[in-house]
């Protein structure tokens, strides 16, 4: 028999902050946790908000000397992935699980690439005097290493570097290696800090932010047709996934399982997604054939939909591809978060397991008239009763990267 | 069985009236002469090595089963079991995960931190009465009160009960050695009952009316947790734990703060450079901890067959993890038996290590930094009286006492 794949623990630094229970009750509130960011308004960015994770007492994590080596995605990303260990009984240490059975994955957009903004951007960078520890700053796998030697994940430590599908991949790929029988548990999620002033600026310069600066809260409006853009958020989210007959023999709490997964490229354009949706459609049929399920069983969908026009247009007509009209309803995280680049991911799987156990789907953030034509059951203005434990959430990444999880909150 | 031709009880006596004056050098022998030793008369294997005791205390082949050995001699259903039969340090998975899930829930970051602000306030007022008393005996004035006074705190005891309480931890102490004489049991017996409904008087009153304290925090949680996957505690679990919490928290931080101020005073280059330097305060709190570890061993018991390195180890053999011989291990750490503020090697074992990995390691970190910061900012000069004395003993190294002098200037 296949092994499956439990998911034991969660955890969170998001813009909604780092308790479980402060994620759902975002996103049941639906108000874009957008807020103005000093440091873009004294930078005089073309957008001056985003999606900021609130400060917290990083020293309770690391000590207070290597607290002074971590960039910023290195912090969340720590914080995260030890709050997720904390959260599945297990202590924030090495010894949770044996080494050579543990593992780690984490997705990210954009690494530390800040850092190289940071020293491209002084008045005179002296080539003879960067600082030793610039290479081990920047490197994109640098979450995965800290995070891999903090806790003594010595199966594998690896990154995966798909735009918005980032987060997606790494749990996808954990997950078959826990099933393959290579691991018993692994830490699987993303991060990304991607909140500075010239990433704003080359964002905003592509036309994909939202610039609808009155009101930030309104900002992120998946499927509506008043959305111009997404909000770019900062935040890292990790599951424990833990081979599920391994998680019953520790008595640990199970959220649920990740039960499919597929992977496939829009192989279309370097960044707008294939207009008609076929592959993402594809993707997600691959995760329903691997799951074992038939779109009919599929209780809610939690779209990857950023509020960009074309992005969530696309989406909308993969989902109309596989469900039909009268689909199961459709939510989209994002209108409340922002979106975190590769730390969305594992947030947004983790608010799907919680809908299902609740038979609840939260409204998408903002939207008041859902876009027309898209034929899919967008969840408006209240939220809408989940017909059993299934969920499809999707992470389709700028450059054409599709992933898709097929997650269930049945114990 | 015999190593270097020593009986067991010549190779490592750990009762030996001296044991507590010199138990570096008792481990030192231990490990150069036989590093993983079964000892015949105490019926359990002894290891020394750092490597050696992280694998014992990780290891999938080991667990906890069987612990807390000198509760056993009390019957079920006696004070001493009903108090102790649940801790968490003692149960292994699935009924760990479950309960100590809760525990951590209760007992986040946030809350950690929150204290601050109390631990100041408190660190203030004792290095007051101190300083007013140009000094004392630092443990029965400082190291005793701080600690007791934050867990109280945290639990929400009021102060009215904390002499009573006092006084229970401290006759229930014997608890923690593997040996205990008559008079000990039957006051061990006493107060074990007396705790026994002192926590489950506690605990119905935060049934009754919820505070904004870890135990009516933990209830809530357990509660919150009690669903159809049956994640809740039950009310032993609950009682028993509480009680744990209690003395985890308070006796072990003592232990800490003397023997570090020990340390610092015995150690005037190293102070010196600690007052330089109070960036270095972090790094010596981690090196106070790794100096001395207030429990001195773990027992862990296998339940398979096993290899330690090159050793077998039968299913059913308790293997005694030495934490205090593996701080001390040259193999591990540069020159062990010197005392360095700035010492960066990585963690000690203090806390244990692996399932049961202290919970409180944050809290009791935290009330060290802000105690020695605040003693170095105040007095400009600290100094020794006469050498401590080690409370006799194996398995829980502290103070006595320790009679040192302030200088405000
Ligand atoms: C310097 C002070 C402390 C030291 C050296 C210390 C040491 C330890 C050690 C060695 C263990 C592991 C025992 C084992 O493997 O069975 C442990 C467990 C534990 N400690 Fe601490 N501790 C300290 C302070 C605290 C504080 C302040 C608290 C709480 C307020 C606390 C609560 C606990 C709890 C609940 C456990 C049980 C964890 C489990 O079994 O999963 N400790 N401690």
């Amino acid at each position: 028999m296949r092994r499956r794949v439990a998911v034991t623990g969660v955890g969170l630094h998001t813009p909604a902050g780092r308790r479980p229970d402060d994620l759902m009750h975002a996103l049941d509130d639906g108000r874009t946790l957008a807020v103005a960011s000093p440091e873009l308004i004294q930078a005089g960015a073309p957008v001056t908000f985003a999606g900021l994770v609130p400060e917290f007492d990083m020293t309770g994590y690391v000590d207070k000397r290597r607290l002074r080596q971590l960039e910023r995605p290195n912090m969340l990303g720590l914080a995260a992935a030890a709050d997720a260990l904390d959260d599945a009984g297990l202590p924030m240490e090495p010894g949770a699980f044996d080494p050579a059975a543990f593992g780690v994955a984490v997705g990210t957009g954009h690494g530390n690439h800040h850092v190289m903004e940071r020293v491209a951007t002084q008045a005179d960078v002296d080539l003879h005097r960067l600082h030793p520890s610039t290479v081990t700053r920047i490197m994109y796998n640098s979450t995965a290493a800290l995070i891999s030697a903090r806790f003594g994940a010595a199966a594998f430590s690896m990154t995966y570097v798909a735009a918005c599908a980032s987060g997606g991949m790494a749990i996808g790929e954990a997950m078959r290696r826990i099933r393959e029988g290579q691991v018993v548990a692994a830490l699987a999620g993303g991060v990304d800090s991607p909140v500075s002033p010239l990433t704003v600026a080359a964002f905003a310069r592509m036309r994909v932010l939202s610039t609808s600066r009155a009101d930030p809260a309104t900002a992120s409006r998946p499927f509506d047709t008043e959305r111009d853009g997404f909000v770019l958020s900062e935040g890292a989210s990790f599951l424990l996934l833990e081979e599920w007959e391994h998680a019953k023999a520790r008595g640990a709490h199970v959220y649920g399982e990740v039960a499919g997964y597929h992977t496939n490229s829009d192989a279309y354009h370097a960044v707008a997604p294939r207009p008609d949706g076929s592959t993402a459609a594809r993707c997600m049929l691959g995760a329903l054939l691997d799951a074992g399920i038939e779109p009919g069983e599929v209780g809610h969908i939690n779209a990857n939909a950023t509020s960009t026009w074309s992005g969530d247009e696309a989406e909308g007509r993969a989902i109309q591809a596989v469900f039909g009209a009268a689909g199961p309803p459709v939510t989209a995280p994002k209108g409340v978060l922002g979106h975190m680049i590769g730390g969305a991911a594992a947030a947004e799987a983790f608010a799907s397991l919680r809908f299902g156990a609740r038979e609840e789907v939260a409204p998408v953030a903002n939207v008041d008239q859902v876009q027309g034509g898209l034929g899919i059951n967008v969840v408006v203005g209240e939220p809408q009763a989940a017909v059993g434990p299934w969920a499809v959430s999707n992470s389709l990444g700028f450059g054409g990267h599709n992933v898709s999880l097929v997650l269930s909150s049945a114990g | 069985m015999t190593a270097a031709g020593l009986s067991c009880w010549e190779l490592f006596n750990p009762f030996d009236a001296e044991f507590a004056n010199d138990a570096y050098g008792h481990y030192r022998r231990l490990r150069e002469t036989a590093p993983i030793y079964f000892h015949r008369d105490m019926n359990v294997w002894l290891v020394s090595r750092y490597d050696d005791i992280t694998s014992v205390m990780t290891g999938q082949a080991f667990g906890r089963a069987g612990q807390l050995e000198s509760a056993k001699p009390f019957e079920v259903g006696s004070a001493p079991q009903r108090l102790t039969g649940e801790w968490l340090v003692g149960v292994d998975p699935p009924q760990h995960t479950r309960v100590r899930r809760c525990f951590a829930k209760t007992f986040s970051h946030r809350r950690v931190d929150n204290l601050r602000p109390f631990i100041e306030d408190r660190v203030g007022a004792l290095l007051d009465q101190f300083a007013a008393d140009n000094g004392g005996d630092f443990i029965a004035m400082v190291a005793e009160p701080l600690p007791f006074q934050v867990i109280c705190h945290l639990l929400g005891i009021p102060a009215a009960d904390h002499p009573a309480l006092l006084e229970m931890t401290t006759r229930m102490l014997p608890l923690m050695e593997p040996i205990m004489t008559d008079v000990q049991r039957a006051s061990v017996q006493d107060a074990a009952g007396r705790a026994v409904e002192y926590f489950d008087n506690l605990i119905a009153e935060r049934r009754r009316r919820p505070g904004d304290d870890f135990v009516s925090h933990l209830i809530a949680v357990s509660d919150d947790y009690a669903g159809p996957d049956g994640g809740a505690l039950t009310a032993a679990e609950l009682m028993n734990n509480v009680a744990f919490l209690f003395g985890a928290g308070h006796e072990t931080t003592t232990s800490v703060l003397g023997t570090g101020m020990y340390a610092l005073l015995s150690a005037p280059d190293e102070l010196t450079q600690l007052r330089a330097d109070p960036g270095l305060l972090d790094a010596a709190v981690r090196e106070i901890i790794r100096w001395e570890a207030p429990f001195q061993f773990i027992a862990q018991q296998a339940h398979d067959d096993t290899l330690l390195g090159t050793v077998e180890i039968s299913a059913g053999q308790v293997v005694v993890a030495l934490l205090g011989a593996g701080n001390h291990d040259p193999a591990r750490f540069t020159d062990p038996d010197s005392f360095r503020v700035t010492r960066d090697e990585g963690p000690a074992l203090s806390f244990g290590a692996g399932l049961h990995y202290c919970i409180g390691a944050g809290l009791a970190k935290l009330e060290a930094e802000v105690l020695f910061g605040e003693l170095l900012r105040r007095f400009p000069k600290l100094l020794l009286e006469q050498q401590a004395r080690y409370r006799p003993g194996f398995s829980f190294r502290a103070l006595d006492e320790l009679q040192m002098r302030v200088v405000l200037r």
